[in-house]
């Protein structure tokens, strides 16, 4: 019996449930036809890094300034500034670029410092091509007289901001640090976001402990990640009228398909692509389709949100539930 | 004294053979007609010659008149009578080490056998271009025009410069005179010793770069002050004929021979004049005794 | 009358423009030709005018001519020196040659002239600034100009004079506006707008000593128009009150600071030019800035540098306010002299003059006719640059000697010393324990010189020792200067009075021992975080009490021998490097020359011995002659030796005795170097370089790899890498950088070394040493990080450590005396990727930017380069003379040399 496995991701059809995460693997047209090729759904761009631009603006100018006009013999050290593209051009170049080549949509990602960056680079990723855009806002909040309700109150203007400037589908992909993720996810829905992408993960300061100096570092994603996301999708699915793609932790057709039965339209991977190679995005696939066949479920539809909060047998579960298990199972066992 | 012999050599031996008495270092590069000026110091310090001081002068062949004259730059920084045979292209590859041994007042001699810059064609043969090409650097320009005179004009410009601190560019037509053979009285090392005034080569050694008393020479000036330093050489300028002159008598005291700064040959009631310098003198010397005899009242 | 044509001279035309009526006339050439009758124009004018007058005698008496100089060197010719020269041909008996715009009292030849005479018009803005090369006052005048002369109907100049050192460089910026189009060429000197963009300018610089009365004076200030004038100088008050100058003062950099724009105050200063000056309405003025600014970073609309511009431009005018200007003096403050007051005369008269902007009044007299200068100067001028300075902690302290290694203007210095001379040391003079067995129970200072200073960071940046418990806490950290500025002389002061250590008692080939050296090089004006300077530093410390420098033209020249002062200096004995600089290419030459010299007066000097054996004796005269020299304590043991010789030679009344005493310096030991950038090494003095390591003598070449011509601006060399971007290699350097180090190996008898301080000090120090000693030729390559790098020059040291990791920079060194296995590479195989390393620095990152395709494959070259240079020189490394014999079977051909 052969199982339908599309499904509707932004108002996208997608032809599985299985999507590329925004990642180095998508940041080149190479790249982009392995994720195609492997089967995946659709591709996620590596995000467009407002920070970064400005960052590379600013240090490209210092260069050119720096020691310049002070002698008479060198007013300059660099050759007169060419049409450096330290802006957006080569990220949106990509985009027209894997429209051109690819028949999977393509989504283009957008992380933004100000509102002005957000919203004047997300039309350029609009107008370059993309199928849908994907917000990625992380923000440490650091400050000491910053409230929980300012920072949230920045997220929903950002958002709105960013909604009103394109016409294309907008997900938001959000970390997992809100006081109350439900009343946050529903105000995201709100201010326009399309669809809700659970849960970024950004670089985390280590420590070296030789030379006593933190470092930014980037860890792949463990299969144990996976429990947060899911449980929070479980807990939004039907409640809030957004797509929602679960990233974090998908490591195999389990994961995914356990994604897919607390209610995600979609499950973002990239790490396993890492780890054992994009082959392993065809393994997922069929073993998916076997497993949901010999189940007999029909489509990938009726899979989806069986085991959400509403529909699961013992909605308490997700709300407090596994701790109380885990100490009952515990406590029943005999010594 | 040792007695001055009689012999017939050419311009570059003459003027040779004084260089190696009175030089310590040589650094040359060879172009025609001026190689023979270096080749014969060579291999005289190669069987040993010394010079009037005692040593036995060093004679280094450089990639390029310009390299030449950066290592002769460096030598009379370091303390060492030094100099250096050249002609054509290679003497205006030598220029911008002329001007800054000349802004420095360092005395030194270059031997040159003038020859005609290459334009339209190179030529190989004498004129006076390369010199000419000179006159900004600030050297004194001391003209011989025979074989015997390049000889003992070599003599007299190692001796003045010592003492006017003006570099001298000693130059004398290539070919006609540098090849000429012809019998001239050979200057001795005792001349040459009676000419050199050690008191002054001793006073070119204290002004030599020495880690023992460190200076710095080749400084970089801004408009503030580098025109006012540029002036500071006047009086330096405005003595050297009398100096070059004042070893010209000298060496008359000492050879019989008697030069002036500039030499007039004729009629003393003359009323038409040739003036001249380089080979072409003698010729006009020739003709104006031919005239003179017949009446004509010329002069050079 | 004004030659266009000037050859061929056309003598005809030349008379038929001059008026019949003309009696007298000044030919003025701006050249000098020492010895000639007169400069180039003046002759031909005296031989047109004499040819005709010869022709045409019955056009009555031929004018009189003299002929002049003027400007050499961007001197100044103003209106006032113009109306001077008419002056004197007004007079009966004018000079025949002069001079004008100097005061020559030597030759008496310059003529004076009226210092006030002026013709300027009051209707044209005057405008100077002077401002800081790092704050952009040149670029935002620049821009003025162009903004008024290309938006308005009026006409625009605009002119800037720099400075002669690198770091901490003043500009003055000259500007003029006009309703008429503005001829003449010569800088400000009646400005009715004064703006002085840094505010402790004012206790060095007689700023306002160009204002005209009335002028506007804009300065900017950390104080408010309340508090600004009990901080000014009590000449600036009486200068402001006595020419009643309009004064505002704007807090520039607290706006830049508020808008992210760091120490850029160009744009805010500009505002308020505009704002002040009515040259054209403020609005449109604005309009027109940020119109530019767009232009300079804006290339693809918006970007947060526009922004951050447009912001500070805004903010300007709200910070602008005038003061309102008390009627006396009432500051206790003064301008601080140039130099202090205990410096040598020819420094304070002569090098004080030209510090404090006033060489143009120096007259001839004051100036070395030969360009002979005093060495050891640049002490003298505390210029106080460093906003941060490296601050000491004793506990911490490990006392490696890394920074003292790092810093390029040698301003942290270590002594050790008996703990008795802490007597009388200031209250809180820093110290510990030494450390290591050399130098028991003494102890151990770390000084730095707060006012020569830059403030790089290079010392913090290589120092290994950080706090347990606060690890951004080092042995030393940068902080503020002001708050330690006093204390800090005070102990400078005792630091500088301790006695520094015997050489001989130092293991020069330790870091630490080395450190314990003084530098023989210091406070120059080389770029702040230079990388260049360390190693010249390091050389002098080593070397520098019998070392002759020649020089090549570049930055290492220009750092080392610019005016007014000079940063080669002596020890306590008066001993020091002898420096000179001949051409750009020409150093190894002219080292040679040196070379040549001393050997022969060497020669020269045994000679004189042998024959005076007799009256000095025959021990002295053999160990004079016999002595190798060879360790610190021979060298000073034969300087004892030449002391005693000229002792007894001036006993003795003969021409020899004579001779020798004027040279018997030549008898210790020299050692000759050439310095010079990769310009000269690779490019243009490379014929030469190439024949000097050929002719085998004992001459010691130092390279100061920037890997691009530095001094000039950044072009590329021969030694710029693949894919660099460069000047005259905008599009990436496409060859790959020459291999300078193995053409040199080719000659076999060559000591050749490739060292990078910062990634292998120690092997850099005992490479500098071998060579050295080495009685040939010797080559260092010394990788220099520098400003065309495109990197933060604070961590020019770890960016140098990168290039060696990934075996961009191979550290090696060819010693000929090493019979067995001359090559010794001390880079350890290559770990991490070129790209990686290249990416970090705009050099390579630009390209990256602008032709990422282009970047890629030349960036793939690039380690393609790498990997073969590393497997051939593997090899090289492996190749010992023995398995060459084995080779070829028996001992073949190979003779060692």
């Amino acid at each position: 019996m052969s199982v339908d496995l599309s499904t509707q991701y932004l108002g996208l059809k997608l032809k599985n449930p299985l999507v590329v995460a925004a990642c180095p693997l998508t940041g080149n047209i190479d790249g982009l036809r392995r994720v195609e090729d492997a089967g995946a759904s659709a591709a996620v761009l590596p995000s467009l890094f407002e920070e970064q631009i400005a960052h590379e603006e600013a240090e490209l100018a210092k260069v050119h300034e720096f020691g310049a006009d002070s002698f008479a013999e060198a007013l300059t050290y660099f050759p007169q500034p060419q049409d450096y593209r330290t802006g957006p051009e080569e990220y949106l170049e990509l985009i027209t670029e894997a429209k051109r080549a690819l028949r999977i949509p393509i989504i283009g990602s957008l992380n933004g410092v100000s509102t002005g960056g957000w919203t004047r680079y997300a039309r350029m990723i609009q107008d370059a091509g993309a199928d849908a855009l994907e917000l990625n806002i992380y923000y440490v909040a650091t400050g000491m007289d910053e409230s929980a309700e300012s920072v949230e109150s920045q997220y929903l203007e950002l958002v709105e901001a960013v909604k009103q400037s394109v016409s294309i589908p907008l997900a938001v992909k959000i970390g997992p640090y809100f006081s109350a993720m439900a009343n946050m996810a529903k105000r995201l829905a709100d201010a326009g976001a399309d669809g809700l992408v659970l849960f970024n993960r950004f670089l985390q300061p280590d420590i070296d402990l030789e030379s006593m100096e933190a470092m930014p570092r980037l860890v792949l994603s463990d299969p144990w990640e996976l429990l947060l996301p899911l449980r929070w999708i479980a807990i939004l699915y039907g409640r809030v009228d957004v797509s929602l793609a679960l990233t974090r932790g998908i490591h195999d057709s389990q994961s995914l398909l356990k994604a897919l039965a607390v209610g995600a339209d979609v499950a973002m991977v990239a790490s396993v692509i890492y780890r054992k190679g994009f082959s392993e995005l065809g393994k997922m696939l069929s073993q998916m389709q076997d497993w949901l066949a010999e189940k007999e479920y029909s489509s990938v539809e009726e899979f989806k949100g069986c085991m959400s909060q509403e529909n699961c047998p013992d909605p308490a579960a997700f709300a407090r539930g596994n701790y109380m298990k885990a100490l009952t199972s515990f406590t029943g066992k005999p010594i | 004294m040792e007695k001055r012999p009689f012999v017939t050599v050419d311009g570059n031996e003459a003027t040779a053979n004084i260089a190696h008495m009175v030089s310590e270092v040589m650094a040359i590069y060879p172009i025609t007609p001026s190689s023979g000026l270096g080749e014969l110091p060579d291999a005289w310090a190669a069987a040993g010659r010394k010079n009037i001081f005692g040593t036995v002068p060093d004679v280094v062949e450089m990639q390029s008149e310009a390299g030449a004259a950066g290592a002769v730059h460096g030598s009379l920084q370091a303390g060492a009578l030094t100099t250096t045979f050249t002609a054509s292209q290679g003497l205006l590859l030598m220029i911008p080490n002329m001007f800054k041994i000349a802004g420095e007042l360092t005395p030194t001699v270059f031997h040159v056998t003038a020859r005609t810059v290459a334009t339209h064609a190179l030529s190989i043969f004498g004129d006076h271009s390369d010199v000419m090409a000179c006159r900004t650097t600030g050297w004194a320009m001391f003209c011989s025009s025979s074989v015997q005179e390049a000889q003992d004009f070599a003599l007299i410009a190692h001796a003045a410069t010592l003492e006017s601190r003006v570099p001298t560019l000693h130059f004398y037509d290539g070919f006609r005179i540098s090849h000429e053979v012809n019998k001239i009285q050979l200057l001795t090392e005792d001349d040459a010793r009676a000419m050199i005034d050690m008191d002054l080569v001793a006073a070119f050694r204290r002004r030599a770069m020495s880690p023992e008393r460190p200076v710095l020479r080749g400084t970089a000036q801004n408009p503030d002050v580098f025109f006012q330093a540029r002036e500071a050489c006047n009086p330096f300028y405005q003595a050297c004929p009398a100096i070059m002159q004042k070893y010209m008598d000298k060496f008359a005291a000492l050879t019989g021979r008697q030069y002036h700064l500039f030499d007039y040959f004729g009629a003393a009631d003359a009323e038409r004049v040739i003036v001249i310098m380089g080979s072409g003198a003698g010729v006009v010397e020739e003709t104006v005794d031919y005239l003179t005899a017949r009446g004509e009242k010329s002069a050079w | 009358m004004k030659v266009r044509l000037y050859r061929p001279f056309d003598a005809a035309a030349f008379v038929a423009v001059l008026p019949k009526t003309v009696r007298a006339i000044a030919v003025m050439d701006r050249t000098k030709e020492p010895g000639a009758l007169g400069e180039p124009l003046f002759l031909d004018v005296v031989a047109a005018l004499a040819e005709h007058w010869a022709t045409h005698s019955g056009n009555g008496h031929m004018p009189k001519v003299i002929g002049g100089r003027y400007g050499l060197s961007s001197k100044e010719f103003t209106p006032a020196m113009a109306a001077a020269v008419f002056a004197e041909l007004r007079k009966a008996d004018p000079k025949p040659r002069f001079t004008v715009g100097i005061k020559d009292d030597v030759t008496n030849l310059s003529l004076d002239y009226d210092e006030d005479f002026s013709t300027e018009a009051d209707d044209v803005t005057r405008a100077v600034f002077f401002g800081l090369g790092a704050d952009g006052t040149v670029s935002a005048n620049r821009n003025s100009a162009k903004i008024v002369g290309e938006n308005t109907p009026y006409y625009a100049q605009a002119y800037f004079v720099y400075d002669s050192r690198k770091a901490g460089s003043v500009t003055v910026s000259h500007v003029r506006f006009g309703p008429r189009p503005i001829k003449g060429s010569y800088l400000i000197h009646k400005a009715n707008f004064v703006a002085c963009h840094q505010f402790h300018f004012l206790e060095r610089i007689d700023v306002l000593s160009l204002a005209v009365p009335g002028a506007t004076f804009l300065l900017n200030s950390p104080y408010g128009p309340d508090e600004v004038w009990d901080h000014l100088p009590a000449e600036v008050q009486e200068e402001i009150i006595g020419k009643k100058l309009r004064f505002y003062v704007v807090d520039a950099y607290r706006v830049a600071r508020d808008t992210g724009m760091g120490v850029r105050i160009n744009t805010i200063m500009q505002t308020c030019f505009f704002k002040l000056a009515n040259v054209i309405p403020p609005d449109q003025a604005i309009a027109e800035i940020k119109d530019a600014i767009k232009q300079t970073y804006g290339k693809k609309g918006g970007g947060k540098v526009v922004e951050q511009n447009f912001a500070a431009v805004d903010g300007a005018l709200a910070a602008l306010h005038e003061v309102k200007v008390p009627d006396r003096v009432t500051s206790k403050l003064h301008r601080v002299p140039p130099v202090p007051e205990d410096a040598p005369q020819f420094v304070k008269n002569v090098l004080g003059m030209m510090i404090a902007n006033r060489g143009d009044e120096l007259p001839v007299s004051a100036l070395p006719n030969d360009g002979t200068f005093p060495t050891g100067t640049t002490k003298y001028e505390k210029r106080s640059i460093a906003q941060d300075i490296p601050i000491w902690d004793p506990n911490l302290c490990i006392q490696c000697g890394l920074c003292s290694l790092t810093c390029p203007h040698a301003s942290i210095r270590m002594k050790v010393y008996d703990p008795g001379l802490l007597t009388g040391a200031p209250e809180g003079f820093k110290s510990a324990d030494s450390k290591g067995k050399e130098f028991p129970g003494w102890k151990f200072t770390l000084q730095v010189f707060p006012d020569d200073c830059t403030g790089c960071g290079l010392c913090v940046d290589a120092c290994p020792a950080k706090d347990k418990v606060k690890p951004k806490h080092k042995a030393i950290d940068m902080e503020p200067k002001l708050p330690h500025l006093e204390r800090e002389r005070r102990h400078l002061d005792f630091f500088l009075s301790i006695p520094d250590v015997d050489r001989r008692q130092v293991k020069h080939d330790t870091i630490k021992g080395s450190q314990l050296l003084l530098p023989l090089f210091e406070f120059s004006g080389a770029c702040a975080g230079c990388g260049e300077t360390p190693y010249v530093k390091l050389v002098t410390q080593l070397f520098g009490d019998r070392m002759l420098i020649a020089n090549a033209t570049g930055c290492s020249s220009i750092y080392g021998g610019n005016l007014p002062c000079t940063p080669y200096t002596t020890n306590a004995e008066g001993r020091g490097p002898a420096w000179s600089n001949s051409l750009f290419e020409d150093a190894a030459e002219f080292g040679l020359g040196f070379r040549l010299a001393i050997d022969l007066q060497i020669q020269y000097c045994h000679e004189l011995l042998r024959r005076l054996a007799g009256q000095l004796g025959d021990e002295l005269v053999g160990r004079l002659i016999n002595n190798k020299q060879e360790s610190e304590a021979e060298i000073q043991e034969q300087r004892r030796l030449v002391a005693e010789l000229n002792q007894r030679l001036a006993t003795i009344d003969s021409p020899d005795a004579k001779s020798l005493l004027a040279s018997s310096d030549y008898l210790i030991r020299k050692s000759v170097w050439s310095f010079g950038g990769d310009g000269w090494a690779y490019d243009i003095g490379f014929g030469g370089l190439d024949h000097v390591i050929a002719l085998g003598r004992d001459v010691n070449i130092l390279v100061l790899d920037t890997e691009v011509y530095s001094n000039t601006g950044g072009q590329a060399s021969k030694s710029t890498p693949r894919g660099a971007v460069a000047k005259f290699a905008a599009g990436g350097k496409p060859v790959r950088k020459k291999d300078l180090g193995l053409i040199a190996m080719s000659y076999g008898n060559v000591f050749v070394g490739q060292i990078s301080l910062g990634a292998n000090p120690v092997h850099a120090l005992r490479t500098i040493i071998a060579a050295e000693s080495y009685r040939g030729p010797s080559l260092l390559i010394a990788l220099s990080h520098c400003i065309g790098w495109g990197i933060d020059m604070a961590q020019g040291m770890s960016v140098q450590k990168d290039a060696v990791a990934c075996g961009y920079w191979l550290l090696y060194s060819f010693d000929p005396r090493n019979e067995e296995r001359p090559l010794q590479l001390a880079s350890k195989k290559p770990t991490g990727s070129f790209k990686d390393f290249a990416l970090k620095e705009a050099r390579w990152a630009m390209l990256a930017r602008s032709k990422p395709a282009e970047a890629e494959r030349l960036l793939a070259l690039g380690q393609r380069d790498i990997d073969e240079r590393w497997t051939l020189y593997e090899q090289l490394a492996n190749m010992t003379r023995a398995g060459v014999k084995a080779a070829v079977g028996g001992d073949g051909h190979g003779q060692s040399e």
